[in-house]
C-alpha cells in the first residue's frame, strides 16, 4: 500500500496512544520530536493488526518528499496481538554519552562547582512493556572515552556546562530531544583539572518529566588523580511534580561490577 | 562427583562379593571339619583316574539335584576361593579398594576446588586443560598406588612403560608438538575465541581453541584448522584485540591538484563519516611523490564492529567528493616529448630507407 501524506499532525507527547485507527487506509499519524518525525500505520494480518513504524528527518516532509511504500523494509513492523495501544517513551542511547564542552574550564584543587548539562534521548516504541522500536532523534557521532588500547566507545555531542540554578529552558522547548542533567563536578585531586568532556552513563539514569521538560537525577562527577566518576546524589528540583518516564537499566553498583569484569576480561582476555 | 558414586558402588561390590566369597569359603571350611567326603579319587593300574563314590554322596547330591557322575557344581568355585580369598587376598584387596576411594575422593575434592578457582580466573579452554591434566596424572597416580596395595612388583611393568612412552613419543612428536605449542599460545593470551585474526594469508573468526589445533570461520563460511605448532612459527594479526583500529586509505592524485584543498575535502569527509570516532583525531599525511604523481595518506579511527560501513562509506564518499571538487586520481603517465630535431630525423630516416629501396630495384 502507498502511504500517503499524515492524516494528523500531534505534539511531541512522551505517553500513551491508541492503535492508529480510523485514520483512512494509507494515511499515518505523525509524531514530531525535534528534527524528527515519527510515523506510525496499521496494517491487518488476519484476525490481528501489524504496527508500521518509520522516522526521518522533518525536513524530508519539508521538501515534499513522499513517505516509502508500506511494502519498503523501511518500515519497522510489529504484531500487536490483542493490545490496542503503544507508548512512545523517552530513552538514553545505548552508549555513554561524552559531551565536549564547548569552552574548557578549568577546575582548581579541592573545589567544586554545579550547574547544567544537556544532552538528548532517542523515542522509544513500546508494547505492553516491551521495547519494539528505538529511534535515534540526533545523529550521533562516535568517540573513544580513554585510550586507544583500553577506552570506552561512546556517543558524542558539544555541549555547553550552564553554571545556573535552571536548566535552559528555552533550549527544551526548542528541542523536546532534550534532557537537563542536574551535575555537581568536584576536584577531589592536589592538582587544577581541565574539565573537557563529561561522559554521562545513561544507563544508570532516569528519566522525568516536568511539564515539556526532561530531567535526569542529580549527578556528581568527582575528578581523582586518575580517573572520572560519575555517582548519583538524588533527585532534581522540583521532585514533587516529576513524572518518572523511564527508570534505570542497571543500578551503579551493578554497573560497577560489570565494568570491573570488563576490565578484568581485558586484562586476561578471558571469554564471556 | 557421579564418577566417585559410580565407584564406590563399584567398590561396595567388590567387598560383598570378597565378604560372599569369604562366607562360603567359611562354611566349606564348616563342611570339611565334618568330614562329610564328596568324592573319593582312586588311581587305577594303568593311571587313569576312577571315581568311586559312596552312597551317602550319591543320595545326597540326588537329592541337592546334582550330576549323577559326583561333582557339586561350586566346587570349582570352592576351590578357586581357598586358593585366592584367604586372609592375605581380603586384606590387599581392602588396601587396594581404599586405596581407589581415597584418591578418587581426593581428586575430586581438587578438581572442584580448581574448576571454582579456574572459573574466576582462567578462561575455559586453560581452565578444561588444566583439569584434564590433574585428572589423568591422578588417576595414573591412583592406579600405580592401587598396583603397589595389591602387591604387584612394578619394576617389570616400569621397564615396558618406558619402553612404550620412547616408542609413542617417537610416534606422536607433532601430536606433542602442537599439544606443548597450545599450552604457549594459551598462555601469552594473544586472541580468543570470537577476535577476527589474520594467520599469514588466512583471515577468520576463531572458532575454537582446541588442544593440537586452533579452528577459523573464515568469512566465506569455510573452517580453517591450523595446527598450533604452525600458529607459534606465523605472524597473527589480531584484529579486534583492541576496541577501535584504524582505517588506512592511501590514494595518489597529479602533480598538478590542489594539496591544500584535497586535504580539507578528506578531512570534511572523515568529520561527517558516522563510524568514524571524533577521537582519536583523522591524520592526514603527504606520504610521497611518485611516478604517477603525489601520494596522500588519511587515517580514520573507528569501532572493529563497524568495520564495513567505514571501508565502503570512506571510499565512496572519496571517489565522490572528489569528483565533483574536479581532481581526478593519477594512474601510470608516460611523457612523450615532441620536437623538431626529432622530427627531422625521422625524415632523413625515412628518405634513406626509400633510396635504398629504389636503388634495389634499379
Amino acid at each position: 500500500m502507498k502511504a500517503s501524506l499524515p492524516h494528523n499532525n500531534t505534539e511531541m507527547t512522551w505517553s500513551t496512544w491508541g492503535l492508529p485507527e480510523g485514520i483512512s487506509p494509507g494515511t499515518t499519524r505523525k509524531h514530531v520530536i525535534g528534527e524528527t518525525e515519527i510515523h506510525t500505520a496499521l496494517d491487518h494480518a488476519g484476525d490481528g493488526t501489524v504496527l508500521l513504524m518509520y522516522a526521518r528527518p522533518s525536513s524530508e516532509t519539508a521538501t515534499g518528499l513522499p513517505l516509502p511504500d508500506f511494502s519498503d523494509p523501511v518500515w519497522l513492523r510489529t504484531y500487536t496481538g490483542k493490545e490496542r495501544r503503544y507508548a512512545l517513551l523517552p530513552a538514553y542511547p545505548d552508549l555513554p554519552l561524552c559531551i565536549r564542552l564547548q569552552q574548557a574550564f578549568i577546575l582548581p584543587p579541592m573545589s567544586t562547582i554545579q550547574g547544567w548539562l544537556h544532552s538528548y534521548v532517542h523515542a522509544e516504541i513500546h508494547i505492553n512493556d516491551d521495547r519494539i522500536a528505538s529511534f535515534p532523534l540526533k545523529p550521533l557521532y562516535k568517540t573513544l572515552y580513554g585510550t586507544t588500547t583500553s577506552g570506552i566507545l561512546c556517543a558524542a555531542i558539544n555541549g555547553k556546562f550552564l553554571t545556573a540554578d535552571e536548566p535552559d529552558y528555552r533550549l527544551a522547548e526548542s528541542d523536546p530531544s532534550t534532557i537537563a542533567h542536574p551535575v555537581r563536578i568536584k576536584n577531589a585531586g592536589n592538582e587544577a583539572v581541565s574539565i573537557q568532556e563529561l561522559c554521562v552513563h545513561g544507563s544508570q539514569l532516569s528519566i522525568f518529566q516536568w511539564q515539556k521538560h526532561l530531567f535526569s537525577e542529580r549527578i556528581l562527577f568527582t575528578f581523582g588523580q586518575s580517573r572520572v566518576r560519575m555517582s548519583i546524589e538524588g533527585l532534581p528540583h522540583r521532585s514533587k511534580d516529576l513524572l518518572t518516564l523511564a527508570e534505570p537499566l542497571v543500578s551503579g553498583e551493578d554497573k560497577v561490577i560489570d565494568r570491573s569484569i570488563e576490565v578484568f576480561r581485558a586484562l586476561t582476555r578471558m571469554q564471556a | 562427583m557421579k564418577a566417585t558414586r559410580k565407584t564406590c558402588k563399584a567398590i561396595l561390590i567388590i567387598v560383598l562379593l570378597a565378604s560372599v566369597s569369604a562366607a562360603r569359603l567359611a562354611a566349606d571350611e564348616v563342611l570339611d571339619a565334618n568330614e562329610v567326603p564328596v568324592a573319593e579319587i582312586t588311581l587305577a593300574e594303568d593311571g587313569t583316574q576312577l571315581a568311586v563314590q559312596p552312597e551317602a554322596a550319591l543320595d545326597l547330591s540326588a537329592a541337592e539335584g546334582q550330576t549323577p557322575d559326583g561333582f557339586k557344581p561350586f566346587s570349582i568355585f570352592t576351590n578357586l576361593s581357598r586358593m585366592i580369598f584367604n586372609a592375605d587376598f581380603l586384606t590387599r584387596l581392602i588396601n587396594v579398594a581404599l586405596t581407589i576411594l581415597t584418591g578418587i575422593i581426593l581428586i575430586s575434592l581438587t578438581i572442584t576446588i580448581l574448576k571454582r578457582l579456574a572459573h574466576r580466573r582462567l578462561d575455559p579452554r586453560s581452565s578444561a586443560l588444566i583439569i584434564k591434566i590433574i585428572q589423568y596424572s591422578g588417576i595414573a597416580l591412583i592406579a600405580m598406588n592401587a598396583l603397589k596395595a595389591a602387591q604387584v612388583d612394578l619394576s617389570p611393568l616400569l621397564g615396558a612403560a618406558g619402553i612404550v612412552g620412547i616408542a609413542l613419543g617417537f610416534a606422536a612428536q607433532t601430536s606433542v608438538s602442537n599439544f606443548i605449542s597450545g599450552f604457549f599460545l594459551v598462555s601469552e593470551k594473544a586472541f580468543t575465541v570470537g577476535d577476527i585474526v589474520t594467520i599469514d594469508t588466512m583471515t577468520g573468526v576463531v572458532f575454537s581453541i582446541d588442544t593440537l589445533s586452533i579452528k577459523l570461520r573464515a568469512f566465506d563460511n569455510r573452517l580453517i584448522r591450523i595446527p598450533n605448532e604452525t600458529l607459534i612459527k606465523s605472524n597473527m594479526i589480531n584484529l579486534t584485540r583492541f576496541p577501535i583500529r584504524r582505517l588506512n586509505i592511501t590514494m595518489t592524485v597529479p602533480y598538478d591538484t590542489d594539496i591544500e584543498k584535497a586535504k580539507a575535502i578528506l578531512l570534511d569527509i572523515a568529520a561527517k563519516h558516522p563510524t568514524v570516532l571524533l577521537h582519536p583525531e583523522p591524520f592526514f599525511m603527504i606520504q610521497g611523490f611518485s611516478n604517477e604523481g603525489i601520494s596522500l595518506f588519511i587515517g580514520v579511527w573507528f569501532s572493529h564492529t563497524d568495520w564495513e560501513p567505514t571501508n565502503n562509506g570512506m571510499h565512496f564518499s572519496i571517489k565522490q567528493r572528489f569528483d565533483e571538487a574536479g581532481i581526478r586520481f593519477a594512474y601510470p603517465t608516460f611523457n612523450l616529448n615532441h620536437t623538431q630535431s626529432t622530427e627531422q630525423l625521422l625524415a632523413e630516416q625515412a628518405g634513406a630507407q626509400n633510396a635504398g629501396r629504389q636503388t634495389d630495384m634499379g
